[in-house]
């Protein structure tokens, strides 16, 4: 006999956002709207407008709902919000960048093709609401990656620099992504990086930009999806932060409460004197 | 004897074909305030290609400092600071040294040695341990050979 039909992912959010502007429980819901086969973000006020939300669009949409609770002082609004959404929105907490009392996730977790294109390793957020959760997946289980992994010391040499020189420094990377936002960046310092040059020099704006994310990387490949010469910048931040989960059990978009091993505090976690004097 | 000399000797004991890294040295001031007692402690063929800084604490060492160094034709990055427990601004040195750990892994990642950033927590005071842990350091980087145009 054929079980009920579940409702696709598509049914599920409009069932719940439709819910949740109907009772006013919402000032608006925000997602994607699917506009000539383009997604793009969308604040949904009305249950007229639900009929093009979409929610197999990737975009990282933490940025636009820091930006809007920056706009309107009040109000409260819903996110429709995958496990690197929510990853985002928990680092920007950490800057204090948005005030999550005012958001309210729904969770959307991701199909397993969907974590396979992203290499993703956590592909659901904490509460899944809509789809379901494929749980887990180990990041040597990308294929990609454990190629990366692989390589000795020199052949990574080769692979890097080969695929650096492709970079045409459009800083898309840096854009697309809502935790690399600082006010004055050092990409754009002529004493970091040489201005007017393409590709850019050898290894300062990758690596800069790559130690600049080591510890608040999410590991949600926009950066990677952004990049028009197909420079696998995310495969690199995806093994750095393996890198510092294995030495530091550290783990970005985690915790709140959990604070970067390189933001350590003076006189926290120390095993010195404990002041002089 | 000046350096070109002692370095001269070098050559003609027979390693005349060993490469001589250039290294960007950066020193803590509370542990060696004075960079020229770093530079003796470099062999002379070394010493003549590198450059010297001294910070006021390893904890001023940014990761940027490291990678420029690279960019700009060094072969490795020398850092020295205080024994862990030692920093006269208590964690400094600790703070430095956890930066500089994921930068080390950065760079491996990426394809770079490791081993080009030379990380030493120990007072430059004590001439003797400082002398053999850049002399070893120098002896891998003669091994890994030069950070541009690698083989």
């Amino acid at each position: 006999m054929q079980e009920e039909v579940e409702d696709t992912r598509e049914q599920q959010a409009r069932r719940i956002a439709r819910e949740l502007i109907a009772s006013g429980g919402m000032d608006g819901i925000l997602g994607l709207l699917e506009i000539r086969d383009h997604q793009v973000p969308h604040l949904f006020t009305e249950v007229d407008e639900l009929e093009g939300l979409d929610v197999s669009g990737r975009y990282p949409i933490a940025a636009i709902a820091e930006r809007l609770l920056r706009k309107f002082e009040t109000g409260r609004i819903g996110v429709i919000a995958r496990g690197c959404d929510e990853r985002h929105l928990i680092e920007l907490e950490k800057k204090k960048s948005v005030d999550m009392s005012r958001l309210k996730l729904i969770g959307l977790a991701c199909t397993i093709e969907e974590a396979r294109e992203c290499h993703c390793v956590r592909p659901y957020p904490r509460e899944v609401q809509i789809g379901r959760s494929v749980g887990n997946v180990d990041y040597l289980d990308h294929e990609a990656l454990s190629k990366l992994i692989n390589m000795d010391i020199a052949e990574r040499r080769r692979f890097w620099t080969d695929i650096f020189d492709r970079c045409i420094k459009c800083y898309g990377c840096r854009n697309v992504c809502p935790l690399c936002n600082c006010e004055d960046c050092r990409l754009e310092e002529a004493r970091w990086v040489r201005v007017g040059e393409i590709p850019p020099e050898y290894p300062s704006f990758h690596l800069i930009r790559a130690f600049h994310m080591a510890d608040k990387c999410v590991g949600c490949f926009a950066c990677e999806r952004a990049c028009p010469m197909g420079i696998p910048v995310g495969k690199l931040h995806q093994l750095i932060k393996e890198d510092l989960k294995s030495v530091y059990g550290y783990q970005a978009g985690r915790d709140v409460e959990e604070k970067s091993p390189l933001l350590l505090a003076p006189g926290v976690e120390t095993k010195g004197k404990g002041g002089r004097g | 004897m000046s350096a070109l000399e002692i370095s001269d000797g070098i050559q003609a004991a027979g390693t005349e074909s060993a490469f001589a890294p250039a290294i960007a040295v950066f020193h803590c001031r509370w542990c060696e305030p004075d960079s020229q007692k770093v530079l003796v402690m470099m062999p002379p063929d070394v010493a003549e290609r590198s450059i010297i800084r001294r910070l006021n604490c390893s904890a001023r060492m940014e990761a940027e400092f490291a990678i420029k160094a690279l960019g700009a034709g060094f072969d490795g990055v020398v850092v020295i600071g205080c024994e862990m427990g030692e920093c006269h601004y208590r964690v400094g040195n600790e703070q430095a040294a956890r930066r500089l750990s994921v930068l080390a892994g950065i760079l491996a990642l990426a394809g770079i040695y490791p081993q080009r950033l030379g990380l030493f927590w120990e007072s430059a005071f004590d001439e003797v341990t400082t002398r053999r842990s850049i002399e070893e350091y120098v002896e891998a980087l003669r091994d890994i050979g030069p950070f541009k145009d690698p083989h």
